[in-house]
């Protein structure tokens, strides 16, 4: 009885496949040992189709094989872009802004960040509003970067995005030599925003500016900080320390 | 996170024409305490207890328990007449009021319903009204109602399902239909050869199914579920099998073997006219369609072992779409089209139901029982019933799609199979 019903519970599902397949094999047998005699001829084709069968097996198993591969190449694809984009994150949100790149060609600001703000409609605005302002930075329109990053301080003086707006206005004051206006906006960023990604490589720009305004003592001792910290802008400090003092 | 919904829904085939009998023998981790007061009644003797039906409505979900009535200290009939001192005593976190009343032979049923958390009402006094015999259809709109203003889901209480019942000496097969708590089963057919595949109409007022009624061999047939009448819509040489309504219900997609092996076809139901959508040495078997229509998913053994294929039916383009497991069969697509449930089997295990996000790939196993199949899901997407074995019985089970399953009780007679859950009416 549980025979029985295992047998139809095998109906029910997938397992037409296995009836199904055992039809085509029984029938080559059949006719095979229908004929008196099995001539040269009968078997011949039998043989012709038991090597069919066998082929098709082959592709099937095959083919297996190939979408499998063809899955795993995609996943290690999907990974390999997973795991840049993870880098790229660490990098540029733990101070990219390798000061001499900078100066010609800003690095991306913590771009996952945009992205994965883009998904809160409130932030998503905030994010246009930065991101329009850093393609200008991108492009060296520095006076519209400029206007550009103060209308979204005004817009959003505590966004998400508000910590990096002050460093690139620091970096631009800093590239226009108004060192006065970029130690503001760096102290500013450095005070108000403490925890920011930004504040090491803000400390870095900031330890630079005293030294070009000709304070030699504090650019060392908040240069020594940031150079004993884990930051990416620790190897920097050090070096401007190792050149200059 | 770790917050699984567990639980557990028992059905269990009685005697001949006995319902299904069912028990939530796993629920949430903390399931949202409700307390159903009976609801008032006049009148003599009711031939069903609405409060009742409600409550065990609401814990079939798996997402709250009702609290017995023995344990209330007093049973409010209105507002006025609410302590929420009584049921925070409870542990209850909402109270569900009701009266009925009688004009003619029309029942008219009034509840409320207060969030004893926050002490207010929840929604102001609603009516819904019947006849005697509709009495549970309205204590399931009742539960439906409550459990959308709770969970922000549609509620399901008031959708239909139907089965396979099959029985041994003799050998008989019947479809039938019954309430989802398994109340009210009516037979739909009943012959003496197989039934398989019973599947909806997306308007929920036709059944495809597969009958072997004639010369024992499978053809398809369409049946109106409120008139018995139906049409035999296939009758070719070989496999007709595993018919399924497109979204829009014109058309049927099935399995048939008439040019040699088992292909997938489309057949608009109207015209009868068919259309070859696979045409592959292996088999491919078991369509469903996406939830949009634009394509089928299929069962495949063209890599050598069962899995399932997406072939799009603009461009017919085709892929592989499982990956996990040696065996994937019987897909099912969720209404909100993001899921994908299956039956799966790894290595060194049995049958499984899983559910793979279609999108990112990821599957997850939902039951653990043996020897799972058919998996049916609910048109809220929050639960789905599969049949399964219980000491040597076929029975069914249910689990919400973030779950697992864990108890099964064996039917009294004949095995149950095949469920197929109703889409929403109206």
């Amino acid at each position: 009885m549980l025979k029985n019903l295992i047998a139809v519970a095998i109906l029910v599902a997938a397992p037409v496949l296995q009836a199904q397949v055992r039809v085509v094999e029984s029938s080559p047998q059949g006719l095979g040992s229908g004929v008196a005699q099995p001539g040269l001829h009968a078997s011949a084709e039998s043989d012709v189709y038991s090597q069919i069968r066998a082929l098709q097996e082959e592709i099937a198993i095959l083919r297996g094989l190939l979408e499998e591969q063809n899955h795993q190449l995609k996943q290690l694809k999907q990974l390999q872009l997973d795991n840049y984009m993870d880098l790229d994150r660490r990098i540029s949100g733990g101070g990219a802004s390798v000061p001499t790149t900078t100066r010609d060609e800003p690095s991306k600001p913590t771009k996952p960040s945009i992205e994965s703000n883009l998904t809160i409609p409130d932030s998503a605005s905030e994010a246009d509003v930065y991101k329009a302002a850093y393609d200008l930075l991108n492009q060296k329109d520095f006076d519209g970067a400029v206007a550009a990053f103060k209308d979204h301080l005004n817009r959003f003086p505590n966004g998400n995005f508000a910590s990096n707006s002050h460093y690139w206005l620091g970096k631009v004051a800093m590239l226009k030599k108004d060192y006065p206006q970029a130690r503001t906006w760096f102290t500013e960023l450095i005070a108000n925003f403490p925890d920011a990604p930004k504040v090491p490589d803000a400390q870095l720009d900031l330890g630079k500016v005293y030294f070009l305004t000709g304070e030699k003592a504090k650019a060392k001792s908040l240069l020594t900080e940031v150079a004993t910290g884990g930051s990416d802008a620790a190897r920097l400090a050090q070096k401007f320390l190792t050149d200059n003092f | 996170m770790k917050r699984y919904l567990l639980l557990c829904l028992i059905f269990v085939a009685g005697i001949a024409h006995a319902q299904l009998n069912l028990k939530v023998t796993k629920g949430v981790d903390n399931p949202t305490k409700i307390a159903v007061v009976p609801f008032s009644w006049a009148g003599g003797r009711l031939s069903e207890d609405l409060g009742k039906i409600v409550g065990n409505d609401l814990e079939f979900s798996g997402q709250f328990e009702a609290i017995a009535a023995d344990r209330m200290l007093s049973f409010p009939r209105s507002e006025a007449e609410v302590h929420y001192r009584d049921w925070k005593a409870l542990g209850s976190e909402y109270l569900l009021i009701g009266s009925i009343t009688q004009q003619a032979d029309r029942y008219y049923a009034s509840y409320e319903l207060f969030d004893v958390v926050q002490q207010k009402r929840v929604f102001a006094k609603l009516t819904v009204d019947g006849t005697e015999a509709q009495l549970r259809d309205m204590a399931h709109h009742i539960s439906d109602k409550v459990y959308e203003t709770i969970t922000g889901i549609r509620g399901i209480f008031s959708t239909k399902l139907i089965y396979v019942e099959a029985f041994q000496k003799p050998q008989k097969y019947r479809l039938m239909l019954s309430d989802i708590d398994g109340f009210r089963p009516r037979m739909l057919l009943e012959t003496k050869f197989p039934l398989l595949s019973p599947v909806w109409s997306p308007n929920g007022q036709r059944v495809a199914y597969v009958s072997f009624e004639v010369d024992n061999k499978p053809a398809i047939y369409i049946q109106d579920i409120a008139t018995g009448r139906r049409q035999q819509m296939t009758n070719f040489r070989g496999l007709n099998g595993a018919p399924a309504w497109s979204p829009d219900g014109q058309k049927l997609a099935m399995a048939l073997s008439k040019d040699g092996n088992p292909e997938i076809y489309v057949m608009n139901v109207l015209t009868r006219q068919l259309t070859r959508i696979t045409n592959h040495f292996a088999i491919d078997h078991e369509p469903t369609w996406s939830a949009d229509g634009s394509s089928i998913f299929f069962t495949s053994d063209r890599g050598g072992k069962p899995q399932i294929y997406e072939v799009n039916v603009a461009s017919m383009q085709q892929e592989r779409v499982t990956f996990d497991g040696d065996y994937n069969a019987r897909p099912r697509v969720s209404p909100d089209g993001k899921s994908l449930v299956m039956l799966n089997k790894r290595p060194g295990t049995t049958h499984h139901i899983a559910a793979q996000d279609i999108k990112s790939g990821n599957l997850r196993i939902l039951s653990e029982t043996n020897l799972d199949e058919s998996p049916t899901i609910a048109p809220n997407g929050a639960m789905l019933m599969y049949a399964t074995r219980s000491g040597g019985k076929g029975v069914l089970a249910a689990v919400s799609l973030d779950a697992r399953v864990k108890i099964i009780q064996p039917p009294k007679q004949g095995d149950v199979r095949e469920p197929a859950w109703s889409p929403f009416f109206k």
